[in-house]
């Protein structure tokens, strides 16, 4: 069992480190002119956004994790999780909205709906994950 | 050893004077962005249509958070209102984010940028609150 559990965590490490530099080639490839043209403090004005929309569903999350077990084991790595997948997901639609022509209202619109999208995705993720290999709490 | 207790219980914590300084900004926010035309927060807040949703849902976000101070926090404790304090972290993030739409607002149309500071100091602070408030409001409860 602990054999198993430490080669699914080799597998993933290696798939993470396989795909993050095919994932950063295609991104700029498909973002690239629009990453040329956007000021930095634009991008960091959409991390901020999308970080705020990822906090919120992070106190919710926190406060329906405190009242059902009272504390959390590992805070920073839920903190994290759910925060990256809301910047993740923020950044792409913005870059995407960009070149698709969405009026800024709409556009700010679709980075708060992806940023909580994002946040939904890694949570799920993150619950399936860690369900598969580490043993239910009794 | 008593005085000095009796007046702490007495003062102000810090949360709540924190949560009081938000709703007071958030008010004057809005009311210089409906009735001060020639401000740079004006011209923020009316940029866009969405913009200016923002700026409404602001002012009523204001209106529902200083219930909640002025009822929790400052009213003696058989005075609560269950909602907003149980909605507290949301009210919270709610007005942040309409903190962080004029932001992005401010930033997307090239308008003066030295309001940023203002608006980034916000963003950054009021989840910081509300995380802790969440700690020591719910952590260890169970």
């Amino acid at each position: 069992m602990k054999n198993d559990l430490k080669q699914l965590l080799i597998a993933t490490q290696l798939s993470f480190l396989v795909l993050w530099p095919m994932s950063a080639w295609a991104a700029t490839l498909a973002f690239g002119e629009h990453l040329a043209s956007e000021s930095l403090l634009s991008i960091l004005a959409t991390l901020l956004l999308s970080s705020v929309v990822g906090i919120t569903a992070l106190l919710s999350a926190l406060k329906k994790e405190y009242e059902k077990s009272g504390e959390i084991k590992r805070l920073w790595l839920f903190i994290a999780s759910n925060v990256t997948g809301s910047n993740t997901a923020g950044l792409f639609v913005y870059f995407g909205a960009d070149s698709w022509g969405i009026p800024n209202g709409g556009k700010a619109v679709a980075i708060m709906a992806a940023a909580y999208g994002g946040n939904w995705f890694i949570e799920r993720a993150v619950q399936s994950f860690t369900n598969k290999t580490v043993p239910e709490a009794k | 050893m008593n005085s000095t207790y009796e007046r702490r219980k007495t003062t102000l914590s810090a949360d709540i004077l924190f949560r009081i300084f938000v709703v007071f900004t958030a008010g004057i926010y809005g009311s210089t962005a409906l009735f001060q035309p020639e401000t740079l927060i004006y011209q923020v807040a009316h940029a866009d249509a969405f913009s200016e949703l923002i700026m409404f849902s602001l002012c009523l976000l204001t209106i529902i958070g200083a219930v909640d101070v002025g009822v929790n926090d400052l009213l003696p404790e058989r005075f609560v209102a269950k909602r907003t304090l149980k909605e507290r972290h949301l009210i919270n993030m709610a007005i942040t984010l309409c903190f962080a739409v004029q932001m992005w607002t401010c930033v997307k149309y090239g308008l003066p940028r030295s309001i940023l500071p203002f608006y980034g100091l916000l963003v950054v602070l009021i989840p910081i609150a509300a995380f802790i408030d969440i700690q020591k409001r719910y952590r260890f409860t169970k």
